[in-house]
């Protein structure tokens, strides 16, 4: 399945791609192709090694992986059960989203629970709802555990483009409290400027990106990433000015410095970074290529780090895999439709699809990536629906169906090591 | 062993530096949004309509202001949440607006046989029939416009100002492409996003322009001096939409709106985020006799990751997101 910078991989990238009259050295030709090159911090050219979905295998229930947990698909009629993040245990951290919610008003009309399902056991945690006075309803969109802690994100927002979120954390001792909102950035309406809030929580810590003004005026917004103990005991700190996607490792935090992160980049250039401390930090890699190019869906675990490439307007993108501080680096090239890819990456397992919100692509199989054998698995999920999940052994999907008015079913599987 | 779920932004973003905007022309996009981004990002408006059926010269691309954040939301968790007043009241108007779209659909060219059966039964349901006998523009008074297979109407793509005007942006994509510049009330005022915030759609009092209180058909009304009625179908049929495409797009050559309602882990359009999102949107072309439709989503100024334009089977499209409000037309 993997030959060292010897396989001639189909880019699914077109278009913004210039012609190439001369076929490009083999270590050299994912960049050449896609017109983009990837550099590490000394300025050498990142050589990977090429992985080749065309040679990836279909996964088998039963021989590959079992079923954990399904959850039902729901309804906004109905009260329904929203995984959001995957604990190595297998339980998950859930939204219940109370039946009419949002009616198409102006406010959604009911907060949003939170809890837990563990082993068919539902455990709802204390309510969010009086933590920020004068607050509406709220609703959750992300989340994040570790070690027995969970962090989520809650908005009362139902614009694209402005979201006063909040970050609430939940630590092992069941306390529920507030950890950062939005008016400690702004106060104000805080655009959108790449995305909306998503904390990642790690080893007792929590790091977020958030736009925040980038000068007294008010008018103008860059991205930040900060980060705040568990226990709320000191404030949060700015790890990285102009920046966002953090990324915690063993090896310290991990973000992305893009034109969506700072003005002052210029476009189709972006830069992974190193936190060397907070407000500090240092080039890990640098990538560039047309305009409209960029780094997206950063993630890290123990000494890996993984982000996809892509150019806006081009579906595909390359995804990549990083050491690091052995500069070892994996490429997998995407003959994907879609616009946009999920990345999960837990120990030597690296999850993706590239399905997007509306289910509708025609085949957007979840791949299964063990990173030490390089065996590609994937599975070919039904109306596949963008998220992935990665924890310990446990690889997690979300699926829409044909039913219009139906939510996402989220398929919790536990998979066996490739022999 | 950190478990984590995240979402890279999708295509065509275009990062909002907050200070001048242009707008664009546009065209129907494709369904597989691939080697869009290094093509110039002014293009022709493409039609299928026969020249007869165009309209009067497209506006010339203007500039966006792109103003700064304003005041947050307030409001007590309990007190100042009311459930808003649900669903519209199905006036005789909006009947006769619904009988008109499916009486459109039903003579479109090419449409499908079962196509044509589902509208002619929604239409008896609603107490009209299908005139058999169509014919074309300007045949006159009383007869009714075989719509085409396919129109695109070409627009100046605006995207909203501030952040709670997808509704004005959506508005003044429409006036604007009627070349209604200043509104026929009587007093005049300027077509500007702000002037309908403010004196029309009420979206600057309200901080939104919503679905219930019908401003959004109310304020375009007023501003053309009712040149044409728009009304709001709630919870549309899939029928409906099509022939609202067919009839509005089609024969009158004018734009549409829609109110749109994605909820958090259910289908998204347009690379949007997963959350629950209402958001307004305009309709400018279709094909296949209205099974394809064209959007213009005036969030990219807010919401980057959206692109400018979109297509989407109008079947599921209507299923899906149209259901807790509706359209306009």
């Amino acid at each position: 399945m993997v030959a060292a910078g010897a396989i001639v991989v189909a880019l699914a990238v077109t278009g913004c791609t210039p012609s190439q009259s001369d076929p490009p050295p083999p270590d050299s030709r994912i960049d050449a192709a896609a017109g983009t090159s990837l550099h590490w911090a000394d300025g050498s050219v990142v050589r990977p090694t090429l992985v080749d979905l065309g040679d990836a295998r279909a996964a088998n229930a039963g021989s590959d992986y079992e079923v954990v947990v399904q959850t039902d698909p729901g309804n906004p009629r109905v009260d329904y059960l929203m995984p959001l993040a995957l604990d190595p245990s297998g339980a998950l951290v859930t939204a219940r989203v109370p039946a009419d919610q949002y009616t198409g008003g102006p406010a959604l009309l009911k907060p949003t629970g939170m809890g837990s399902l563990d082993d068919g056991r539902q455990l709802t945690w204390d309510s969010t709802a009086a933590l920020v006075a004068g607050d509406r309803p709220r609703q959750v969109y992300a989340a994040s555990t570790d070690q027995g802690v969970a962090a989520w994100a809650e908005t009362a927002s139902v614009r694209l483009d402005v979201s006063n979120w909040r970050i609430f954390t939940r630590g092992a001792d069941g306390k529920v409290a507030l950890l950062a909102r939005s008016e400690d950035v702004f106060d104000g309406d805080l655009p959108l400027v790449n995305g909306d809030t998503t904390p990642v929580v790690r080893e007792g810590r929590v790091y977020w990106a958030t736009a925040a003004p980038a000068d007294d005026s008010g008018s103008s917004f860059d991205m930040r990433v900060q980060s705040r103990g568990v226990d709320g005991s000191a404030p949060a700190v700015t790890e990285a000015e102009g920046a966002s996607q953090p990324a915690p490792t063993a090896d310290g935090l991990f973000v992305v410095r893009s034109s969506h992160d700072d003005a002052t980049v210029d476009d189709g250039t972006a830069t992974v970074e190193r936190v060397t401390e907070p407000g500090r930090t240092q080039p890990f890699v640098t990538y560039s290529g047309p305009a409209g190019t960029t780094v997206q869906s950063l993630v890290g675990d123990d000494d890996r780090v993984a982000f996809v490439t892509s150019t806006e307007g081009d579906s595909g993108g390359v995804v990549y895999v990083l050491g690091t501080h052995d500069q070892t680096a994996v490429a997998i090239p995407l003959a994907s439709s879609g616009r946009f890819t999920s990345l999960a990456l837990c120990g030597d397992r690296l999850v993706w699809n590239s399905a997007d919100g509306s289910g509708q692509a025609p085949f957007e199989p979840q791949y299964v990536m063990d990173l030490e054998t390089r065996d590609v698995a994937l599975v070919d999920v039904d109306h596949n629906y963008s998220g992935s999940y990665c924890s310990g052994d446990l690889v997690g999907w979300r699926a829409l169906s044909d039913d219009p008015q139906a939510l996402a079913t989220t398929t919790i599987t536990r998979w066996k090591r490739p022999r | 062993m950190t478990g984590v779920i995240r979402s890279g932004p999708s295509v065509c973003t275009r990062q909002s530096d907050w200070g001048t905007v242009p707008t664009y022309k546009l065209h129907p996009p494709t369904t597989r949004l691939v080697a869009a981004c290094g093509a110039a990002l002014v293009i022709a408006a493409a039609t299928t309509v026969p020249a007869e059926a165009s309209e009067g010269p497209a506006p010339a691309p203007i500039g966006v202001y792109v103003e700064g954040p304003t005041a947050p939301d307030t409001g007590g968790w309990d007190a100042d949440v009311t459930a808003p007043e649900d669903r519209l009241p199905e006036t005789p108007e909006v009947k006769a607006k619904i009988r008109t779209a499916l009486q459109s659909l039903a003579t479109t060219s090419g449409v499908s046989s079962a196509v044509r059966a589902q509208a002619t039964a929604e239409l008896a349901e609603r107490g009209g029939s299908v005139l058999t006998n169509p014919v074309r523009k300007g045949a006159g008074v009383g007869a009714t416009v075989a719509a085409p297979t396919s129109r695109t109407i070409g627009i100046v793509y605006t995207g909203q100002q501030k952040s709670y005007y997808c509704g004005p942006a959506s508005a003044y994509m429409i006036l604007r492409q009627r070349s209604i510049v200043a509104s026929r009330d009587g007093r005049g005022l300027p077509l500007t996003q702000s002037s309908l915030a403010t004196n029309f759609l009420y979206t600057e009092r309200d901080q939104e322009t919503s679905w219930a209180s019908q401003n959004m058909a109310n304020g375009i009304n007023t501003f053309s001096g009712w040149d044409w009625g728009y009304y709001q179908a709630q919870s549309p049929s899939v029928a409906t939409v099509q022939g609202a495409f067919t009839s509005t797009v089609g024969t009158n050559g004018r734009l549409l709106a829609a109110d749109t309602v994605e909820f958090l882990n259910g289908a998204h359009y347009n690379g949007h985020p997963n959350k629950t999102i209402g958001h307004w949107l305009v309709g400018y072309g279709y094909a296949g006799s209205g099974a394809t439709t064209y959007w213009a989503d005036p969030s990219t100024t807010f919401y980057p990751n959206a692109s400018q334009t979109f297509s989407a089977a109008t079947a599921s499209f209507t299923s899906t997101y149209l259901q807790t409000n509706g359209i306009m037309y």
